[in-house]
């Protein structure tokens, strides 16, 4: 079904036309010119976001600086944990990894050089940030970021532990953003004793980042890895992670948009 | 016609035309955003319950059942649905073949550390065959036991797997699961 716009004209023209006298002087024309007034200052309301969104594709029309994304346990397909966070930098492949910052809330940041080449040619990551994270207390962080379009780079942690003989236990835990919204990941509690009998502990914390709800894998996707000593319970460990996590991430209260 | 009055129905049409304009302006549908994330209800957990069984079905056959719809659920990597089979707060232990030193278990704790076992190392083996066999099932009120052979592919594991469930709501679902209790074979 069409609509037809001269038929459509007409009608708004016989409701109208009832209004304005056959022979309106200049007195009758006022409201009409005050109704006309009122809607030409709207009009701008009307189409300013519309011509924002335009101008700036892919950016959520957030009222803040935070940059909207989908988080997730799996790349899979959706689990009952996918959410939306609000994020004080860019995570996704349109920008560079490197945007986030090296300053944490406490924490402070080194990049630290990939020096295992096999990680490079087995994963072949469109982006791969690998950072060491410290706080004046003491205790340091691992964070680890990969970007890519396929689901080559995204081997899951605890399948490389295995594959390096680490023992490991695995589970979730969700980090509390806000009163309403928590983001929830994967936990691995790794060890491993080496030929010298050093036990080697890890605590490893991660999720998926998606730009968008698609979840396209050309779109790209960003796995957000944490990796730690331990620091007294796993529990305790993750609450350290979780501290980091809430200086770059919030509670996201609206929805992102979809790309153009 | 005078002067005055073809100014006014020019007006007119101008003041007509202007309106509807403006009118479609504020009914300019919004930009089209996302379709919302279909909300991923917590899975529920239905167990026996989600398999229509008949009404006369015997614990014993529930059980059993549950167990064949796991198998035959992971061949078909039906994520979603083998998640209705799991209680909440279940586990999964691989025993590393010495069922008597727990120490080296390796645990996945909850549902969602069972979801990603399947997703990420059940199913990347596409197993053509997951089925239970030689089950010795145990009733304890509203708990049992199964010990139970399983083959996934050529793997076969006699004796191998212990499953626990637990009848919630008239419903049988599984607590746990300890597979590799089988001694190492040299």
């Amino acid at each position: 079904m069409t609509t037809n716009p001269t038929t459509n004209t007409e009608l708004s023209g016989q409701r109208v036309q009832p209004t304005v006298p056959a022979e309106a002087g200049p007195t009758t024309k006022l409201p009409h010119y005050f109704v006309l007034a009122v809607l030409v200052f709207a009009l701008p309301f009307v189409y300013l976001p519309q011509l924002q969104m335009r101008l700036t594709p892919g950016v959520p029309p957030s009222t803040t600086a935070d940059h909207i994304y989908v988080a997730d346990l799996d790349f899979w397909r959706r689990t009952e944990r996918e959410t939306h966070v609000a994020a004080n930098a860019y995570f996704d492949l349109a920008h560079d990894l490197n945007n986030v910052p090296l300053d944490v809330g406490q924490w402070h940041g080194v990049d630290v050089e990939e020096n295992n080449q096999e990680v490079m040619i087995l994963l072949e990551p469109e982006q791969y940030i690998q950072r060491l994270y410290q706080r004046e207390s003491g205790e340091y962080i691992w964070l680890s970021m990969i970007g890519g379009r396929s689901s080559q780079p995204f081997h899951a942690p605890d399948i490389c532990y295995d594959a390096d003989g680490w023992q490991y236990n695995l589970g979730s835990y969700p980090i509390a953003l806000d009163e309403e919204h928590s983001l929830f990941g994967l936990w691995l509690e790794a060890n491993k004793t080496t030929e010298s009998g050093e036990t080697l502990e890890h605590v490893v914390f991660y999720f998926y980042l998606f730009p968008n709800e698609t979840r396209k894998l050309s779109d790209g996707i960003v796995l957000f890895k944490l990796t730690s000593g331990r620091h007294g319970t796993v529990e305790e460990t993750l609450t350290l992670h979780a501290d980091f996590i809430r200086n770059l991430f919030f509670g996201a209260p609206t929805l992102p948009t979809q790309p153009s | 016609m005078t002067q005055h009055q073809l100014r006014t129905r020019l007006h007119r049409t101008l003041t007509t035309v202007t309106l509807v304009w403006l009118t479609a302006a504020c009914t300019v549908p919004p930009t089209p955003t996302a379709e919302p994330t279909p909300i991923v209800q917590e899975s529920h957990v239905l167990g026996s319950c989600a398999l229509a069984l008949p009404a006369e079905t015997t614990d014993e056959e529930a059980i059993t059942k549950v167990l064949q719809a796991e198998g035959e659920w992971v061949v078909q990597q039906e994520i979603d649905l083998l998640m209705q089979l799991w209680n909440r707060g279940a586990t999964i232990v691989d025993a590393k073949h010495t069922e008597a030193d727990t120490t080296d278990d390796q645990q996945w704790l909850d549902k969602d550390a069972i979801r990603h076992r399947y997703v990420r190392t059940v199913f990347p083996g596409a197993p053509a065959v997951a089925a239970p066999k030689d089950l010795a099932i145990t009733l304890d009120g509203v708990h049992a036991t199964v010990t139970a052979t399983t083959q996934i592919g050529n793997e076969v594991s006699p004796g191998g797997d212990r499953w626990q469930l637990s009848k919630v709501e008239n419903c049988w679902v599984i607590d746990r699961l300890t597979y590799n209790l089988e001694s190492q074979q040299n």
